[in-house]
């Protein structure tokens, strides 16, 4: 499911780049069943197909019903996919990059170094994250690239955490010391040695993360944070759809369900992969 | 074997803080206590020499030994190689002459790199093609013994410890050193293997002539493979000789209830020292063994012995003059 | 106290064809092969091998402490008159008390870590109680604690009484761990490589307190080590242990003086004696074997010196010689 999920946000957010690019929009629902922006009034509060007679929705295309404007539940969550997908892998890489480069100095220098850069990541680790993420987005006005940057501020200092405990037991191994001796450079050292044999326990632990940084994002959207116009972002989709609770129920319930699920996919597959390779972080 | 040193400490000594020194102890003015590892030692290594430095743990062997090779820095005295005192700024200047080999062979080699790597790592600084690398990895496989064909690209993870160790060894000759450290590098080994690797340092020895500090617990290797030893207690060098005339006539009495604790096939009865190795925050006054010494006199309760020149040995210890 | 002069009634230990199995991932593994062992009253015995030997399986086996994988497959030990293996739970934790006690190789795991050293060794004390039908009040035990503590030539044991594992050195836990052993009173002793966490000095205590104790209470040892040297400080009789099976087994002197299996020639042949100058030191070829699949006929075969045809295909039996049993096609078979 995951993989689907990937690669399809993949595409579909190209086609979305490229379409708006070349100002020819209708390339961003070409794959998708219907027009998600659309007006379609004709269609409107269609339950989706499984309520009901088999004829009351229509057609595949409404499989998950419509909104208060016509448009398929469906083609908009697929639409809005690209945010998610590239939220999950951006945010997390993006953290464990700044967390590796803040915890692992830190960890291998100590001193000063590791004084300044870890009350850094305590102060960011110290402020409630979805408050500050919220304060971060608002700040930087509305719009995807906010909800971005607000999560990835919030989310290295983990990382940064657990980087650190994994450079001080590596930085008296023997073969850092047998660098040391032999005159290689401190930042050489940390790119040879350090690095490549800090990320395996780390690997598991991001897999998880994966589905929590899309909860948070769809977090921030439901509460309107980061969204852009007309888009229709999950958490949004959700929010909107909360006002036609609980008569039209499916313009809420069915966003949110695909968070979850979503969520839970990531979250299976990260335990699976930590059991098997058995990393561990502490949070 | 001229005597000839290419490597000496003096009067060098290294003290840790027991405990972090936080904001607390800097406000309160607390007393953190000084954990005094070695306590102005002085000892040579000449050229072409083995020298084993032997003691129990917690006497300073690792921690003398890593000082030479500039790992960790004395907190007092200085360093000599090959009469060129080392400190902080020339440090760089020796890098590729002294080496060291780690105890414990699963950590000494990152388990991430292929071997060919690992063992020309120290030979960055030395802009070498990659051909020219491949073949420096070839010469030293073939010197330690391992087949270079089948290993360039393995990892350590598919050797054995014994044959890790050699790919360790491999790397601490590759850069040509002048001195090398042994820290225990047979002590995670099975038996047989160690034999393996000990004769594999007699016979490497024999060919470069580098010169070796070997450091170890055990009395039996040091016995074999070194001409002069060294034996610490406590953090200090309390005699030092060449090696049959200390294991056969030890002179200071910790060497002698060491030796006759060792448990060897021609003697069935062990005799034991009594008590335990002292505190290194608050040693003993004075000579630090004289808690166990049967020969304790009221000098050495007050007084620490220093090491003098007896009979071509050097003791640390007020029964010889 | 030779070896061969213990009657079977008033043996110690006594094990019979034992073989244990343990299973992996990989297959079976049989650590142990149809091992027969006599330890007789107040005899020490050292058991000397390399990894893989099985040497800690046979300790473990007798006490019953295997991991979960492994099996008793053949065979059975009779510990002080008791079937080993079909003992109950309440049986087994009795005679864990009474008829054996076993001291392990990383003194830092042996203690509970939140209880003083007195409530620990206080529990010992209740168990023997139990077992004996005696009783103790609070003075007579402290008393008694710190008797023992003394017989192990602890320094200040009311001190030691009231600290915690973690202020104690490995040396003092290992005592500690023996004197609640002695406190138990057992009739076999089981040490698996105790010292070998341990600097040379405090070893050398350690074994030669238990060899006095071994004289002064008539206690059996059964000492496990990889050490031949150790072996032979600590015992009365060694047996050489190579790939799951018993290779030599006779009194001490005469094994080190004179070894009969080529292993263990080997064995004594590499403690390095000499100097440098004076040779090589003497290596065995090869590397223990895989003990998945073992090697066909006599298990040493393919590292041994003196191999011949038949010690490919056949695996030899003993052969007593010497007052001792060999297992080798030298002397015969």
């Amino acid at each position: 499911m995951i993989v689907i999920f990937l690669g399809f946000g993949i595409i579909e957010g190209t086609l979305q780049e490229v379409g708006s690019l070349i100002n020819r929009p209708s390339l961003g629902w070409l794959l998708l069943p219907s027009n998600p922006l659309a007006l379609n009034f004709a269609q409107k509060y269609i339950p989706p197909c499984w309520i009901g007679s088999a004829s009351s929705c229509g057609s595949a295309v409404n499989f998950l019903g419509t909104n208060d404007e016509g448009q398929s539940i469906l083609s908009r969550l697929m639409y809005a996919t690209p945010h998610d997908a590239l939220a999950a892998v951006l945010v997390v890489t993006i953290a464990i990059v700044v967390g590796m480069f803040v915890g692992t100095t830190s960890g291998y220098f100590g001193g000063w170094v590791d004084d300044i850069l870890m009350r850094l990541t305590d102060a960011f680790l110290a402020l409630p994250g979805l408050i500050l993420a919220i304060a971060i987005a608002v700040l930087l006005g509305p719009g995807f690239t906010s909800a971005l940057l607000a999560l990835m501020t919030i989310w290295w200092p983990t990382y940064a955490r657990f980087f650190k405990g994994q450079a001080v037991q590596i930085k008296n191994r023997g073969y850092v010391e047998a660098a040391k001796l032999n005159g290689i450079r401190s930042f050489k050292i940390l790119m040879k040695h350090l690095f490549p044999n800090s990320i395996d326990p780390i690997i598991a632990y991001a897999t998880l993360d994966f589905g929590t940084v899309i909860l948070t994002y769809a977090s921030l959207a439901f509460l309107g944070i980061g969204v852009e116009l007309g888009y229709p972002e999950w958490g949004n989709e959700a929010a909107v759809g909360l006002q036609f609770f609980p008569q039209y129920w499916w313009m809420a319930i069915i966003p949110s369900l695909l968070i979850m699920a979503v969520v839970v996919a990531f979250t299976l597959v990260g335990d699976r992969i930590q059991d098997l390779v058995g990393g561990r972080v502490n949070r | 074997m001229v005597d000839e040193p290419v490597i000496e400490a003096k009067q060098v000594s290294r003290y840790f803080l027991a405990a972090k020194k936080g904001l607390l102890e800097s406000i309160f003015r607390r007393e953190i206590p000084i954990v005094r590892a070695v306590d102005n030692v002085d000892i040579t290594v000449n050229r072409g020499e083995v020298v084993a430095l032997v003691g129990e743990s917690g006497c300073g062997k690792t921690t003398l030994g890593r000082m030479l090779t500039t790992l960790e820095t004395p907190t007092s005295g200085e360093i000599i190689f090959k009469g060129e005192t080392m400190n902080e700024h020339n440090k760089s200047r020796f890098r590729g002459k002294i080496q060291l080999v780690f105890q414990n062979p699963l950590e000494s080699l990152d388990p991430r790199m292929a071997l060919r790597d690992i063992v020309v790592e120290p030979l960055e600084r030395m802009n070498l093609t990659s051909a020219e690398k491949t073949s420096m990895f070839e010469n030293a496989l073939s010197y330690v013994g391992l087949e270079s064909r089948n290993f360039a690209y393995r990892r350590p993870s598919d050797l054995s410890g014994g044959q890790r160790q050699r790919v360790a060894v491999a790397r601490a000759i590759v850069s040509n050193p002048e001195f090398v450290v042994l820290d225990e590098p047979t002590s995670a080994l099975d038996a047989s293997v160690q034999s393996q690797v000990l004769n594999l340092l007699v016979k490497l020895h024999k060919n470069f002539g580098f010169a070796y500090l070997f450091i170890t617990h055990n009395i039996a290797v040091a016995r074999y493979i070194s001409d002069r030893v060294a034996i610490m207690y406590a953090g200090k060098v309390v005699e030092t000789g060449p090696t049959a005339q200390v294991m056969t006539h030890p002179k200071h009495p910790y060497t002698q209830a060491l030796l006759s604790a060792v448990p060897t096939t021609e003697n069935k009865d062990l005799t034991p020292p009594v008590g335990e190795v002292p505190s290194l925050i608050n040693p003993p006054s004075g000579c630090r063994f004289h808690p166990r010494c049967p020969y304790v006199m009221e000098v050495c309760k007050t007084t620490e012995p220093p090491l003098r020149m007896s009979e071509g040995e050097e003791v640390a210890c007020w029964l010889y003059k | 106290m030779t070896a061969q002069s213990t009657e079977l009634q008033h043996a110690t230990l006594q094990v019979h064809d034992l073989s244990i199995v343990y299973k992996t991932i990989y297959g079976e593994l049989k650590a142990v092969n149809k091992l027969n062992l006599t330890i007789g009253r107040g005899e020490s015995v050292a058991v000397v091998g390399e990894s893989g030997s099985g040497k800690s399986t046979l300790g473990l086996s007798i006490v019953r402490l295997l991991p979960g994988n492994a099996r008793y497959s053949e065979g059975g030990i009779n510990l002080d008159g008791q079937d080993v293996e079909k003992l109950k739970d309440r049986d087994l934790t009795r005679m864990r008390g009474s008829s054996v006690f076993m001291i392990f190789q990383d003194p830092l795991n042996a203690l509970n870590p939140v209880k003083r050293i007195k409530d620990q060794m206080f529990e010992a004390l209740k168990t023997r109680n139990e077992r004996e039908g005696g009783s103790a009040d609070k003075e007579s035990g402290q008393r008694e604690l710190v008797e023992s503590l003394r017989s192990v030539r602890m320094p200040d044991p009311e001190l030691i009484l009231n600290r915690f594992p973690h202020q104690l050195s490995g040396g003092q836990i290992q005592r500690v761990v023996i004197a609640m052993g002695l406190l138990m009173r057992p009739k076999l002793l089981i040490a698996d490589e105790p010292t070998s966490a341990l600097d040379v000095t405090i070893q050398a205590q350690v074994l030669k307190l238990m060899r006095d104790l071994q004289r002064e209470y008539g206690m059996s040892i059964l000492f496990v080590t990889h050490d031949i040297s150790i072996a032979y400080a600590i015992s009365d009789r060694i047996i050489v242990m190579y790939a799951g099976e018993i290779v030599e087994d006779g009194s001490t002197e005469k094994i080190i003086r004179k070894p009969l299996h080529p292993y263990a020639q080997a064995l004594i042949a590499s403690i390095p004696k000499k100097s440098k100058d004076q040779g090589d030191l003497t290596t065995i070829s090869g590397s223990t074997p895989n003990m998945l699949n073992p090697p066909s006929g006599c298990r040493f075969h393919s590292r041994c010196p003196f191999v011949m045809e038949k010690c490919i295909t056949n695996s030899p039996n003993f052969i007593e010689n010497d007052d001792r049993r060999v297992r080798c096609f030298l002397y015969g078979g």
